[in-house]
């Protein structure tokens, strides 16, 4: 009816023309495709991956996405643990004690990996693959139970593998300790994030986040708003806060909800205390934030072995930038750098016990 | 031009212009940290973008077998999947733009699509 008297007798005034074409202008505005996100995802790392690039085109994106995609077929393949490459041959090489030739590719894994052991007070180590693979946690299945047998683990643990028994010369290397057994399962996958977003900076991206499996690093910003991180809530369902990145900065998490598994209603996880042989007590996740994501990665696990009576301890010793430390009954530990910064999501507001500063 | 009636193009603008506010009020501060759709993919490869406040089931085949979805009230969640860890129907609901849910095992990821996503992605 409004439509019908108006073109009837619409006089057309200069205010209404005038009024008209700011409107449509308007219109036309709000159409036009401002330069998004370039979003893509597969799967490499036995994980989801995501890469978010902002102010691309398509194609660039689209290259960009697949050289990282291939990067990272090639460094999972050299460096998984228990598929046939790269890592398990020179697993079976290190038992023997002899002195053998690395690939050059392997090599700042395992040199960045020993310092990073050798901060944390060999918390994050390495070396523990008999350990892990003992417990069932290297595999692609998980394990369904009963736990290994006590003598089984303690064995492990009183040959005391470390990457300190590795002797590194050139590409030469050998183990002085022939229980030695590579698994970069804590390190790996902040590595590869770090040499996927070096790899984007080259081809010169300048905007972007790559995020394999909860492991994420971001550049630069969306847009003229900062990139904003979820962070997922360890117990219960969806987000215990969130948080804007700086221009270059990771996120890493550890948590003993990733890998799991139930035994006569006990939870058993993936992180072992290379000290104990069992899995790490009294923390539920730890959130590590650094510019690099290898050594957040790295971080996170030592931390959570760490446990709440030791975390700071650790954080500073291996020199990350930011922690937060959900522990069992809760609490949340935190450094104060990241007290103006997470928005927590969750209601009521969980206790957060601030630390002294880091640096 | 101050004084005079106001015709009826005006008015029709104003009730345009109206609408126009209305309308950015919604889109911009209304729901907008709620997703209205979600993108199902599997191994990577877009399968459906379905609509989130339409309430049902979807039966997604990945590389193990049927991931089966329930949305509901413009959520939706990993109801079974024939994985080990079940980490997928751990996760529970999601619902905010730029949320992810994946069943890496059987290749089937669930992401919530937004005019505004509330995060760029998520830590875990």
């Amino acid at each position: 009816m409004l439509n019908k008297a108006a073109s009837a007798k619409l006089p057309v005034t200069k205010f209404f023309r005038r009024g008209l074409f700011s409107f449509l202008c308007l219109l036309l505005i709000s159409c036009s495709r401002a330069p998004g996100v370039y979003y893509e995802q597969f799967l490499g790392f036995g994980t989801l991956i995501e890469v978010k690039i902002w102010g691309v085109d398509e194609k660039t994106g689209r290259q960009a996405v697949a050289a990282i995609t291939d990067d990272i077929n090639y460094m999972h393949q050299t460096w998984h643990a228990w598929k046939p490459g790269g890592l398990s041959r020179i697993n079976e090489l290190l038992s023997t004690g002899e002195t053998f030739t690395l690939s050059p590719s392997i090599l700042p894994l395992i040199r960045d990996g020993a310092r990073l052991a050798e901060l944390s007070g060999d918390r994050f180590n390495p070396a523990i693959g008999q350990l892990i693979k003992l417990w069932g946690f290297a595999a692609d299945e998980l394990p369904k139970g009963p736990p290994p047998d006590k003598e089984a683990i303690q064995r492990l643990v009183d040959q005391k593998p470390v990457m300190r028994d590795l002797v590194l010369d050139g590409v030469q290397l050998k183990s002085t300790n022939p229980a030695v057994r590579l698994d970069f399962g804590a390190f790996a996958k902040g590595y590869a994030v770090d040499l996927a977003i070096e790899h984007l900076k080259e081809m010169g991206i300048a905007n972007a986040i790559v995020n394999a499996g909860g492991n994420l690093r971001t550049i630069g910003k969306h847009g003229e708003r900062a990139w904003r991180v979820g962070i997922r809530n360890p117990r219960g369902e969806g987000v215990l806060g969130s948080v804007d990145t700086f221009a270059d900065e990771s996120i890493v998490t550890s948590g003993d909800y990733e890998r799991y598994y139930e035994y006569q209603g006990k939870r058993y996880h993936h992180i072992l205390d290379p000290h104990s042989g069992y899995p790490a007590q009294g923390v539920t996740s730890v959130t590590v934030f650094d510019s690099e994501a290898g050594r957040a990665d790295a971080a996170s696990t030592a931390i959570f072995i760490a446990g709440v009576d030791k975390w700071y301890e650790v954080a500073k010793a291996m020199g990350v930038g930011g922690v937060m430390v959900v522990a069992a009954d809760g609490t949340i530990y935190m450094t104060p750098n990241l007290k103006e910064r997470i928005y927590f999501d969750i209601k009521p507001i969980p206790q957060v016990i601030y630390s002294e500063p880091l640096n | 031009m101050l004084g005079q009636k106001l015709t009826a193009g005006d008015r029709l603008l104003l009730v345009l212009a109206l609408i126009l506010v209305a309308t950015l009020y919604v889109v911009y501060w209304g729901q907008s940290i709620y997703g209205n759709q979600a993108v199902i993919a599997i191994a990577g490869k877009h399968w459906r973008t379905i609509d989130l406040y339409e309430d049902g089931f979807y039966e997604v085949k990945g590389a193990l077998g049927i991931s089966q979805l329930e949305v509901h009230d413009g959520k939706i969640r990993f109801v079974s999947s024939p994985c080990d860890t079940k980490q997928c129907i751990h996760t529970g609901w999601i619902q905010h733009s730029g949320e992810i849910v994946a069943c890496v095992p059987n290749t089937v990821s669930v992401r919530i699509l937004g005019p505004d996503p509330r995060f760029d992605t998520m830590n875990f």
